[in-house]
Protein backbone atom coordinates (compact mmCIF):
# COMPACT_ATOMS: atom_id res chain seq x y z
CA UNK A 1 0.00 0.00 0.00
CA UNK A 2 1.29 3.35 -1.01
CA UNK A 3 1.87 6.62 1.05
CA UNK A 4 -0.92 7.83 -0.92
CA UNK A 5 -3.05 5.21 -0.63
CA UNK A 6 -2.04 5.20 3.33
CA UNK A 7 -3.37 8.56 3.49
CA UNK A 8 -6.38 8.84 1.95
CA UNK A 9 -7.38 5.92 4.16
CA UNK A 10 -6.62 7.55 7.15
CA UNK A 11 -8.54 10.80 5.49
CA UNK A 12 -11.21 8.41 4.67
CA UNK A 13 -11.53 7.09 8.13
CA UNK A 14 -11.29 10.39 9.89
CA UNK A 15 -13.82 12.09 7.94
CA UNK A 16 -15.97 9.75 7.21
CA UNK A 17 -16.24 6.21 8.87
CA UNK A 18 -18.96 8.60 11.39
CA UNK A 19 -21.49 8.81 8.37
CA UNK A 20 -20.67 5.20 7.22
CA UNK A 21 -21.07 4.03 10.82
CA UNK A 22 -24.66 5.86 10.69
CA UNK A 23 -26.30 5.06 7.55
CA UNK A 24 -25.14 1.33 8.10
CA UNK A 25 -26.96 1.64 11.23
CA UNK A 26 -30.04 3.02 9.59
CA UNK A 27 -30.20 0.37 7.44
CA UNK A 28 -30.48 -2.10 9.72
CA UNK A 29 -33.11 -0.06 11.65
CA UNK A 30 -35.49 0.08 8.76
CA UNK A 31 -34.95 -3.59 8.14
CA UNK A 32 -35.73 -4.33 11.84
CA UNK A 33 -38.46 -1.86 12.09
CA UNK A 34 -40.10 -4.78 9.62
CA UNK A 35 -39.22 -7.49 11.96
CA UNK A 36 -40.35 -5.96 14.83
CA UNK A 37 -43.87 -5.31 13.50
CA UNK A 38 -44.20 -8.72 12.35
CA UNK A 39 -43.22 -10.22 15.56
CA UNK A 40 -45.31 -7.98 17.66
CA UNK A 41 -48.82 -8.01 15.61
CA UNK A 42 -47.76 -11.02 13.97
CA UNK A 43 -46.39 -11.71 11.05
CA UNK A 44 -45.78 -10.38 7.70
CA UNK A 45 -42.07 -9.40 7.52
CA UNK A 46 -42.83 -7.16 4.92
CA UNK A 47 -41.26 -8.01 1.76
CA UNK A 48 -43.02 -10.35 -0.68
CA UNK A 49 -39.69 -11.72 -2.76
CA UNK A 50 -40.35 -12.86 -6.53
CA UNK A 51 -39.10 -15.80 -7.15
CA UNK A 52 -38.47 -16.93 -10.34
CA UNK A 53 -39.26 -20.70 -11.52
CA UNK A 54 -36.42 -20.95 -13.60
CA UNK A 55 -32.61 -20.17 -13.47
CA UNK A 56 -30.49 -19.33 -16.41
CA UNK A 57 -27.06 -20.39 -16.05
CA UNK A 58 -26.04 -22.58 -13.15
CA UNK A 59 -28.33 -23.23 -10.93
CA UNK A 60 -28.72 -21.88 -7.82
CA UNK A 61 -29.33 -23.97 -4.54
CA UNK A 62 -33.20 -24.13 -3.37
CA UNK A 63 -31.43 -22.70 0.25
CA UNK A 64 -28.38 -22.03 1.82
CA UNK A 65 -27.43 -22.10 5.54
CA UNK A 66 -24.17 -20.48 6.21
CA UNK A 67 -22.50 -19.82 9.61
CA UNK A 68 -21.02 -16.21 9.91
CA UNK A 69 -17.94 -15.28 11.97
CA UNK A 70 -19.80 -13.01 14.48
CA UNK A 71 -21.92 -16.48 15.14
CA UNK A 72 -25.05 -15.37 13.33
CA UNK A 73 -26.18 -17.74 10.84
CA UNK A 74 -27.56 -16.89 7.47
CA UNK A 75 -30.42 -18.82 6.10
CA UNK A 76 -30.82 -17.71 2.16
CA UNK A 77 -34.03 -19.40 0.45
CA UNK A 78 -34.98 -18.84 -2.87
CA UNK A 79 -37.36 -21.86 -3.40
CA UNK A 80 -39.98 -21.81 -1.23
CA UNK A 81 -41.15 -25.60 -1.19
CA UNK A 82 -37.62 -26.01 0.67
CA UNK A 83 -38.71 -23.86 3.47
CA UNK A 84 -39.02 -26.76 6.43
CA UNK A 85 -36.14 -28.34 5.18
CA UNK A 86 -34.05 -25.27 5.17
CA UNK A 87 -35.81 -24.58 8.45
CA UNK A 88 -34.44 -27.98 9.69
CA UNK A 89 -31.05 -26.81 8.76
CA UNK A 90 -31.10 -23.95 11.51
CA UNK A 91 -32.34 -26.35 14.33
CA UNK A 92 -28.86 -28.81 13.26
CA UNK A 93 -26.94 -25.29 13.87
CA UNK A 94 -28.92 -24.92 17.20
CA UNK A 95 -31.32 -22.17 16.31
CA UNK A 96 -34.59 -23.03 18.13
CA UNK A 97 -36.98 -22.54 14.79
CA UNK A 98 -39.68 -23.98 13.59
CA UNK A 99 -41.61 -23.69 10.25
CA UNK A 100 -45.53 -23.55 10.09
CA UNK A 101 -47.86 -22.93 7.29
CA UNK A 102 -48.80 -19.66 6.04
CA UNK A 103 -52.34 -19.07 5.41
CA UNK A 104 -54.65 -16.45 4.19
CA UNK A 105 -57.64 -15.80 7.31
CA UNK A 106 -55.03 -18.24 9.53
CA UNK A 107 -55.90 -17.15 13.12
CA UNK A 108 -52.96 -16.99 15.30
CA UNK A 109 -52.59 -17.94 18.52
CA UNK A 110 -49.00 -18.06 19.37
CA UNK A 111 -47.80 -15.35 21.98
CA UNK A 112 -44.97 -13.20 20.00
CA UNK A 113 -42.13 -12.04 21.87
CA UNK A 114 -40.36 -8.74 21.92
CA UNK A 115 -36.25 -9.57 20.60
CA UNK A 116 -33.03 -7.31 20.60
CA UNK A 117 -32.92 -5.76 18.01
CA UNK A 118 -29.98 -7.41 16.57
CA UNK A 119 -31.01 -11.34 17.03
CA UNK A 120 -33.29 -11.33 13.73
CA UNK A 121 -32.12 -9.79 10.45
CA UNK A 122 -34.12 -9.82 7.30
CA UNK A 123 -33.18 -9.05 3.34
CA UNK A 124 -35.17 -9.71 0.69
CA UNK A 125 -33.93 -9.02 -2.61
CA UNK A 126 -36.18 -10.11 -6.34
CA UNK A 127 -34.51 -13.67 -6.37
CA UNK A 128 -34.37 -14.70 -2.38
CA UNK A 129 -34.96 -14.06 0.95
CA UNK A 130 -32.15 -13.73 3.65
CA UNK A 131 -32.82 -14.84 7.23
CA UNK A 132 -30.10 -13.97 9.54
CA UNK A 133 -29.99 -15.08 13.20
CA UNK A 134 -27.69 -14.28 16.13
CA UNK A 135 -28.72 -17.27 18.44
CA UNK A 136 -27.20 -15.24 21.35
CA UNK A 137 -30.17 -12.71 20.79
CA UNK A 138 -33.05 -15.12 20.96
CA UNK A 139 -34.33 -15.40 24.27
CA UNK A 140 -33.96 -19.58 26.06
CA UNK A 141 -37.67 -19.40 26.51
CA UNK A 142 -38.30 -18.33 22.66
CA UNK A 143 -38.46 -20.12 19.35
CA UNK A 144 -37.81 -18.36 16.10
CA UNK A 145 -41.14 -18.90 13.82
CA UNK A 146 -41.28 -18.76 10.54
CA UNK A 147 -43.58 -19.39 7.35
CA UNK A 148 -43.02 -19.46 3.77
CA UNK A 149 -46.29 -19.60 0.53
CA UNK A 150 -45.34 -19.26 -2.49
CA UNK A 151 -48.67 -17.73 -5.09
CA UNK A 152 -49.24 -17.63 -8.96
CA UNK A 153 -45.57 -15.41 -9.11
CA UNK A 154 -44.84 -13.79 -5.36
CA UNK A 155 -43.30 -15.87 -2.43
CA UNK A 156 -43.80 -14.35 0.58
CA UNK A 157 -41.76 -14.92 3.37
CA UNK A 158 -42.99 -13.99 6.94
CA UNK A 159 -41.68 -14.89 10.78
CA UNK A 160 -41.89 -13.89 13.89
CA UNK A 161 -40.51 -14.90 17.61
CA UNK A 162 -42.73 -16.40 20.37
CA UNK A 163 -42.74 -17.92 23.92
CA UNK A 164 -41.91 -21.61 23.44
CA UNK A 165 -44.87 -22.61 25.56
CA UNK A 166 -46.99 -20.82 23.01
CA UNK A 167 -46.15 -21.27 19.44
CA UNK A 168 -48.62 -20.56 17.26
CA UNK A 169 -49.74 -23.52 14.22
CA UNK A 170 -49.85 -21.02 11.53
CA UNK A 171 -49.01 -17.37 10.53
CA UNK A 172 -51.61 -15.44 8.95
CA UNK A 173 -51.02 -13.81 5.19
CA UNK A 174 -51.03 -9.97 6.03
CA UNK A 175 -50.25 -7.21 4.15
CA UNK A 176 -49.02 -8.71 0.44
CA UNK B 1 -23.87 -6.49 9.39
CA UNK B 2 -22.28 -4.92 12.66
CA UNK B 3 -20.76 -1.18 12.29
CA UNK B 4 -17.42 -2.08 13.21
CA UNK B 5 -17.56 -5.06 10.40
CA UNK B 6 -18.93 -2.79 8.24
CA UNK B 7 -16.32 -0.47 8.81
CA UNK B 8 -13.66 -3.39 8.12
CA UNK B 9 -15.31 -4.52 5.47
CA UNK B 10 -15.31 -0.81 3.40
CA UNK B 11 -11.50 -1.05 4.67
CA UNK B 12 -10.88 -4.13 2.94
CA UNK B 13 -12.70 -3.26 -0.25
CA UNK B 14 -11.05 0.22 -0.44
CA UNK B 15 -7.35 -1.72 -0.45
CA UNK B 16 -8.35 -3.73 -3.13
CA UNK B 17 -9.22 -1.43 -5.10
CA UNK B 18 -7.83 1.49 -4.68
CA UNK B 19 -4.85 0.81 -7.12
CA UNK B 20 -7.71 0.13 -10.01
CA UNK B 21 -9.58 3.04 -9.38
CA UNK B 22 -6.32 5.49 -9.24
CA UNK B 23 -5.06 3.86 -12.21
CA UNK B 24 -8.93 4.74 -13.94
CA UNK B 25 -8.30 8.12 -13.40
CA UNK B 26 -4.59 8.10 -14.74
CA UNK B 27 -5.46 6.87 -17.69
CA UNK B 28 -7.23 10.20 -18.40
CA UNK B 29 -5.67 12.77 -16.70
CA UNK B 30 -1.69 13.71 -16.34
CA UNK B 31 -1.85 15.81 -13.28
CA UNK B 32 -1.10 14.02 -10.41
CA UNK B 33 -2.94 16.22 -7.66
CA UNK B 34 -6.13 15.78 -9.82
CA UNK B 35 -5.40 12.15 -9.97
CA UNK B 36 -5.31 11.97 -6.23
CA UNK B 37 -8.41 14.39 -5.92
CA UNK B 38 -10.76 11.99 -8.03
CA UNK B 39 -9.54 9.16 -6.38
CA UNK B 40 -10.42 10.70 -3.06
CA UNK B 41 -13.45 11.90 -4.44
CA UNK B 42 -14.23 8.32 -5.77
CA UNK B 43 -14.20 6.56 -2.18
CA UNK B 44 -16.37 9.57 -0.50
CA UNK B 45 -18.83 9.02 -2.72
CA UNK B 46 -18.16 4.90 -1.90
CA UNK B 47 -18.24 5.26 1.85
CA UNK B 48 -20.99 7.41 2.32
CA UNK B 49 -23.12 5.37 0.25
CA UNK B 50 -21.90 1.87 1.40
CA UNK B 51 -24.92 0.91 2.89
CA UNK B 52 -26.68 0.45 0.47
CA UNK B 53 -24.00 -1.19 -1.44
CA UNK B 54 -25.50 -4.66 -2.58
CA UNK B 55 -23.06 -7.26 -2.50
CA UNK B 56 -25.87 -9.98 -4.57
CA UNK B 57 -26.37 -7.25 -7.30
CA UNK B 58 -22.63 -6.63 -8.31
CA UNK B 59 -19.20 -7.22 -7.26
CA UNK B 60 -17.59 -4.28 -5.30
CA UNK B 61 -15.24 -3.68 -8.49
CA UNK B 62 -17.77 -2.86 -10.42
CA UNK B 63 -19.69 -0.79 -7.99
CA UNK B 64 -16.83 1.28 -7.49
CA UNK B 65 -15.70 1.34 -11.23
CA UNK B 66 -19.52 2.90 -11.34
CA UNK B 67 -19.00 5.37 -8.79
CA UNK B 68 -15.60 6.28 -10.50
CA UNK B 69 -16.92 6.70 -13.86
CA UNK B 70 -19.64 9.29 -12.56
CA UNK B 71 -16.85 10.80 -10.59
CA UNK B 72 -15.06 11.61 -13.97
CA UNK B 73 -18.18 12.35 -15.80
CA UNK B 74 -19.09 14.95 -13.16
CA UNK B 75 -15.61 16.34 -13.25
CA UNK B 76 -15.61 16.66 -17.15
CA UNK B 77 -18.51 18.72 -16.94
CA UNK B 78 -17.87 20.90 -14.16
CA UNK B 79 -14.44 21.81 -16.29
CA UNK B 80 -16.31 22.23 -19.45
CA UNK B 81 -18.39 24.89 -17.18
CA UNK B 82 -15.62 26.61 -16.34
CA UNK B 83 -12.41 24.86 -14.39
CA UNK B 84 -11.85 22.24 -12.25
CA UNK B 85 -14.06 22.74 -9.07
CA UNK B 86 -13.24 19.05 -7.69
CA UNK B 87 -10.62 20.26 -5.33
CA UNK B 88 -12.55 23.42 -3.78
CA UNK B 89 -15.86 21.62 -3.51
CA UNK B 90 -14.47 18.19 -1.90
CA UNK B 91 -12.27 20.47 0.30
CA UNK B 92 -9.34 17.98 -0.47
CA UNK B 93 -6.16 18.38 0.78
CA UNK B 94 -2.66 19.31 -1.09
CA UNK B 95 -0.24 16.14 -1.21
CA UNK B 96 2.69 15.91 -0.58
CA UNK B 97 6.07 15.89 -2.88
CA UNK B 98 6.28 11.78 -2.09
CA UNK B 99 2.34 11.06 -2.80
CA UNK B 100 2.51 13.00 -5.67
CA UNK B 101 6.01 11.35 -6.91
CA UNK B 102 4.17 8.21 -6.43
CA UNK B 103 0.75 9.19 -8.23
CA UNK B 104 3.00 10.97 -11.02
CA UNK B 105 4.62 7.11 -11.37
CA UNK B 106 1.66 5.68 -11.88
CA UNK B 107 0.68 8.36 -14.48
CA UNK B 108 3.13 7.46 -16.50
CA UNK B 109 2.69 4.14 -16.62
CA UNK B 110 -0.61 4.14 -17.61
CA UNK B 111 1.08 5.95 -20.65
CA UNK B 112 0.48 2.52 -22.62
CA UNK B 113 -3.12 2.78 -21.48
CA UNK B 114 -3.82 6.15 -22.65
CA UNK B 115 -2.26 5.34 -26.03
CA UNK B 116 -4.98 2.39 -26.09
CA UNK B 117 -7.71 4.75 -25.50
CA UNK B 118 -6.77 7.24 -27.93
CA UNK B 119 -6.83 4.47 -30.19
CA UNK B 120 -10.48 3.53 -29.78
CA UNK B 121 -11.64 7.25 -29.84
CA UNK B 122 -13.62 6.59 -32.08
CA UNK B 123 -15.26 3.66 -31.08
CA UNK B 124 -18.72 4.26 -29.24
CA UNK B 125 -18.44 5.31 -25.83
CA UNK B 126 -20.16 1.97 -24.69
CA UNK B 127 -17.48 -0.43 -26.03
CA UNK B 128 -14.67 1.83 -25.88
CA UNK B 129 -15.16 1.45 -21.92
CA UNK B 130 -16.18 -1.82 -21.91
CA UNK B 131 -12.78 -2.70 -23.19
CA UNK B 132 -11.23 -0.29 -20.94
CA UNK B 133 -13.09 -2.20 -17.94
CA UNK B 134 -11.97 -5.76 -19.14
CA UNK B 135 -8.48 -4.73 -20.26
CA UNK B 136 -6.84 -2.19 -19.13
CA UNK B 137 -9.41 -2.48 -15.27
CA UNK B 138 -9.04 -5.97 -14.96
CA UNK B 139 -12.92 -6.28 -14.23
CA UNK B 140 -14.63 -9.77 -15.91
CA UNK B 141 -17.05 -9.30 -18.55
CA UNK B 142 -19.95 -9.95 -16.30
CA UNK B 143 -18.47 -7.28 -13.93
CA UNK B 144 -17.57 -4.93 -16.51
CA UNK B 145 -21.45 -5.30 -17.47
CA UNK B 146 -22.94 -4.53 -13.90
CA UNK B 147 -20.41 -1.12 -13.86
CA UNK B 148 -21.81 0.05 -17.37
CA UNK B 149 -25.36 -0.90 -16.85
CA UNK B 150 -25.47 -3.11 -19.67
CA UNK B 151 -26.92 -6.72 -19.76
CA UNK B 152 -24.42 -9.03 -19.96
CA UNK B 153 -25.01 -10.77 -23.14
CA UNK B 154 -24.82 -6.98 -24.88
CA UNK B 155 -21.55 -6.74 -23.05
CA UNK B 156 -20.33 -9.84 -25.00
CA UNK B 157 -22.07 -8.40 -28.34
CA UNK B 158 -19.85 -5.00 -27.67
CA UNK B 159 -16.61 -6.06 -26.44
CA UNK B 160 -16.89 -8.57 -29.53
CA UNK B 161 -17.58 -5.99 -31.40
CA UNK B 162 -15.07 -3.32 -29.96
CA UNK B 163 -12.00 -5.71 -30.53
CA UNK B 164 -13.01 -6.36 -34.40
CA UNK B 165 -12.79 -2.83 -34.28
CA UNK B 166 -9.60 -2.30 -32.92
CA UNK B 167 -8.25 -4.64 -34.79
CA UNK B 168 -8.83 -2.85 -37.91
CA UNK B 169 -8.00 0.53 -36.36
CA UNK B 170 -4.18 -1.12 -35.53
CA UNK B 171 -4.22 -2.52 -39.10
CA UNK B 172 -5.04 0.86 -40.72
CA UNK B 173 -1.97 2.39 -38.23
CA UNK B 174 0.08 -1.01 -39.22
CA UNK B 175 -0.48 -0.34 -43.21
CA UNK B 176 -0.15 3.33 -42.79
CA UNK B 177 3.29 3.13 -41.20
CA UNK B 178 4.17 0.39 -44.41
CA UNK B 179 3.14 2.89 -47.09
CA UNK B 180 5.63 5.48 -45.07
CA UNK B 181 8.42 3.52 -45.33
CA UNK B 182 7.87 3.09 -48.76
Amino acid sequence: MSRFEDNLWAELERGHAPVLLQSVATQRRLRMRRWMGAAAGVVVLGAAAVIAPVYFGGTPPAYAVVDNPDGSVTLTIREVQRFEEATAKLRERGIPAIAVPLREGCVETGRSLKVPVAAVDFEFTAKESKITITPDGIPPDATVVLAADSGADVSIVAGGVYARDQLPGCLPVRGR
Amino acid sequence: MRDHEALAAFERIYRDNVGAISRFFARRCVDPQLVGDLTADTFVRAITSFATFDAARGSASSWLFGIARHTFAAHAERSVKGGDLVRRIGGRRELDSDELAELEARIDAERPGRALLDRLAELPELEREAIELVHLGGLSPKEAAEALGVPKGAMRTRLYRAMARLRAVVDDEEEARADEQV
